[in-house]
């Protein structure tokens, strides 16, 4: 709250001062022209951008330009063919035979080969220090079946395998042999955009890959700068020295009116939810968990906190990620029914610990976590809040500590809801209750085919949901300044795909 | 002389062991960082086995005398992030930037300030000192968050005049150079102007008036030597403090330097960049105090070096 007002102010200092600042803004690259190269914002470094070594959000939005995976998922998540032109798999999800697409080229001009992509995977299981190869771990072998068929052997039933290969770029056998570490200094792949130089801290400059297999790119030229500060992030886009910047609900207000600068905003990936150390105390009792989850008004948290861009959720996983049943109930709001639910549970003012990133998270959380405080206390709950750096609560989840509740963001990039079952609700480390119904249908869905998939995964947020182990809340909006003469669609992951920008 | 240099030379030594230690202890203090890798769906084992990997799991005390021997032999570690990236090269890689930016600054902010300061003495405007403090205490009653983002709003979204943001050629230093040499300027002038009041009424000053010496003669040539000394100090800690890296700065445009990617290591728990960020740091401290301390008798004689 202090933040907005703050910079009301500033702005209206500013409009004092320069008063031609607000009144005309005239684009200095505007014109009939088309723009040529353009500058988006990412708000952290990769620290590492090797394709087999690393596996981060971050780095996703360099390696959905410079590679291709097996497959793709687009910006509305869905999977289409990539270095794959189609597939097959045996009944139970555990052998996967991929086409490999021909005439596709590495930017260096070296033709695919499927003894590229075999050798890629192999790497990735080879290397021990390797944060992809968990998310591969279930491979027993990859090998060229015959010639331009490469054939996955999984150790268990996979459902979600196509998305897991989505997210694994292939590079050139015979030039990651030669760099080894130093290839991320001048990666090759066959995305549709080329490595051209990367200022660390400052940017990563890309262009257009002139023999693509797929859509040519309508930009040429790309550079990714890395802008931590969200403020400076919004103050980039209208002042034009950035093009396209990630910034935060409450900021979307600050563009009405902009001739340099228009919002955009997508439905995202993201579940924001709180989480419940389920053996702790009072939250061990299902009745205090319910009056929780009854004590949350979500509708005016999405109308207030979010400017209305939001849905309340009431499963784990957001629209379009594998594994959302549409129609599912969003929680009730019913503060006289949590009342009587913590009467009957004989609920006598224990204090309940509520941990939130207060910095380096979801720029809404610290607001979030007060306004549940609030409803929680309505109710007679005793909350007492922990904020901390992201890092810190995400060491603590991690490391299985939570003493009571927790909030916290979940967005599957690979888009597809097998990796946020594990973690919440089978095994992981936020899964505090050990539900055996719970590791079954988890089993269950890994093997599943489509329609009995679905239907799977409607039991576990109906037995989630009952139980009230996850008390989802709702699904926000990524949201983007973005120069007005561009067109763009943000992805429901919040990672860019560059070929979707094209100019007016 | 030279009994005093070596006997500041293992002071300095002595300070940065303690910082290196204490750095190694808060960081090792926070938990191991493997969890922060392996953001989706690892397990506690897979979590675990990777912290073995990285050398989490061995003794503390293991850890630390292997991090003392290396920087012995002048490795300060590799960053766990990117095992291919030894951690000073991330640090001496920001320093082009940090340097720069904090010597431009604080020679402006500095010579704007003795100039100003010089002009009030010689004119003996009341005016021109009114205008200079006054201005100088609204300058500091903004901190410099607030100052750079109504700057960029001003001469970046409202004009288009400059870069916002970034490190991309000679104008994208402009903004942040004013926003430090300003917080400079007002430190050093008020400083500066109180000093060469205090002066003029010394008997050295009537003297060399009488003596038929101009008003400007007096007050640089007699004056200001004495006036600088004072401020000595604080300007050398300004100074360490900003080579050092500029957080909050560094932050609102977007600048590629220390501050930034100590923020950066600290907020992922990358220990061997923090360590080797510090130490870069308490280096600065330790050599600009030394200069500092050494300057003093060359412009003041009667300070003797022991």
């Amino acid at each position: 709250m202090k933040k907005r007002s703050l910079a009301a102010l500033v702005s209206a200092v500013a409009c004092g001062l320069a008063l031609t600042g607000c009144v005309s803004t005239t684009s200095p690259g505007g014109g009939s022209t088309k723009t040529s190269s353009i500058t988006v914002a990412l708000p952290t470094e990769p620290s590492d951008t090797d394709p087999i070594m690393t596996r981060s959000i971050g780095s996703w939005n360099i390696y959905y330009a410079l590679y291709d995976g097996l497959t793709r998922i687009t910006a509305s998540g869905k999977i289409e063919p990539g270095l794959a032109t189609s597939w097959t798999h045996n009944k139970d999800s555990t052998v996967w035979d991929f086409d490999i697409r021909k005439d596709v080229t590495f930017q260096n001009g070296d033709p695919l080969k499927a003894s590229d992509i075999v050798y890629t995977y192999q790497k990735i299981l080879d290397s021990p220090k390797s944060t992809n190869r968990v998310a591969i771990a279930m491979v027993q072998s990859v090998t060229e079946v015959k010639p331009g068929v490469v054939e996955f052997v999984l150790k268990s039933p996979f459902s979600a395998w196509l998305n897991q290969v989505a997210t694994i770029g292939i590079v050139p056998q015979s030039v990651y042999e030669k760099d080894g570490s130093d290839f991320e200094n001048h990666p090759v792949g066959t995305g549709p955009y080329s490595f051209v130089s990367w200022k660390h801290g400052v940017s990563y400059q890309l262009t257009r890959n002139d023999k693509y297999w797929g859509t040519k790119p309508s930009i040429k030229d790309v550079t990714i700068s890395f802008v931590g500060d969200t403020n400076a992030r919004l103050t980039g886009v209208q002042s034009g020295t950035l093009d396209i910047a990630p910034i935060s609900a409450d900021q979307i207000t600050s563009l009405s009116g902009s001739s340099q600068a228009k919002a955009v905003s997508e439905p995202s990936n993201q579940v924001m939810q709180i989480g419940i150390n389920t053996t702790a105390g009072v939250l061990a009792n299902q009745d205090v968990r319910q009056a929780i989850s009854l004590a949350i008004d979500r509708d005016s948290l999405i109308k207030n906190l979010l400017g209305g861009k939001g849905v309340a959720n009431g499963e784990l996983v957001a629209k379009g990620v594998q594994g959302f049943v549409p129609d599912f109930p969003a929680p009730e709001y019913d503060p006289d029914r949590a009342k009587q639910l913590l009467s009957q549970a004989g609920y006598k003012g224990e204090e309940i610990t509520f941990d939130f990133a207060s910095t380096g998270g979801d720029p809404m959380s610290p607001d979030l976590a007060q306004a549940v405080q609030g409803y929680l206390q309505k109710v007679g709950l005793k909350v007492r809040l922990i904020g901390q750096q992201q890092t810190s609560l995400s060491l603590k989840i991690a490391n299985h500590q939570i003493t009571g509740l927790y909030l916290q963001g979940w967005a599957p990039s690979s888009m597809d809801g097998d990796v946020v079952v594990s973690q919440l609700l089978a095994g992981g480390p936020e899964d505090y209750p050990h539900d055996p119904k719970m590791t079954q249908l988890y089993t269950q869905q890994q093997s599943a085919a489509a329609d009995a998939r679905a239907a799977v995964f409607e039991q576990i947020w109906t037995q989630n949901a009952q139980e009230a182990y996850h008390l989802p809340l709702y699904t926000g909006h990524y949201s983007y300044a973005v120069n007005s003469s561009l067109t763009w669609t943000p992805a429901a992951d919040g990672i860019y795909r560059l070929t979707d920008i094209s100019s007016k | 002389m030279i009994r005093y240099l070596v006997r500041r030379l293992l002071q300095g030594v002595l300070t940065l062991f303690c910082v290196v230690t204490i750095a190694f202890v808060l960081g090792r203090a926070s938990g191991k960082p493997a969890a922060l890798l392996l953001t989706e769906g690892a397990t506690a084992q897979q979590i675990d086995e990777l912290n073995g990997r990285l050398g989490f799991n061995r003794p503390l005390g293991e850890q630390y005398l292997d991090y003392l021997g290396g920087l012995l032999r002048g490795d300060f570690g590799v960053s766990y992030r990117n095992p291919s990236a030894p951690a000073i090269t991330l640090i001496a890689e920001r320093l082009p930037a940090t340097i720069s930016l904090a010597l431009i600054s604080f020679a402006i902010g500095l010579t704007v300030a003795i100039g100003a300061a010089i002009l009030i003495h010689i004119t003996g405007s009341t005016r021109l000192r009114a205008t200079f403090v006054w201005g100088g205490s609204l300058r500091q009653a903004m901190p410099d968050f607030f100052f750079g983002v109504v700057l960029v709003l001003i001469l970046s979204v409202g004009l288009h005049a400059l870069p916002s943001l970034g490190f991309t050629g000679p104008l994208s230093y402009v903004l942040p150079v004013i926003t430090i040499a300003t917080g400079q300027f007002v430190l050093y002038v008020r400083l500066l102007d109180s000093a060469l009041s205090e002066q003029s009424t010394q008997d050295y000053v009537v003297t060399a008036y009488a003596r038929g010496k101009s008003q400007a003669a007096v007050v640089v040539g007699e004056m200001l030597p004495n006036a600088l000394l004072p401020i000595l100090t604080m300007a050398g800690m300004n100074l360490a403090g900003l080579l050092g890296g500029t957080v909050i700065v560094e932050t609102v445009f977007a600048w590629p330097g220390v501050g930034q990617v100590l923020m950066q290591a600290v907020s992922t728990r990358d220990f061997a960049v923090v360590q080797a960020g510090l130490l870069v740091v308490a280096i600065m401290f330790v050599v600009v105090n030394l200069a500092v301390d050494l300057l003093y008798p060359v412009l003041d004689p009667r300070v003797r070096l022991a």
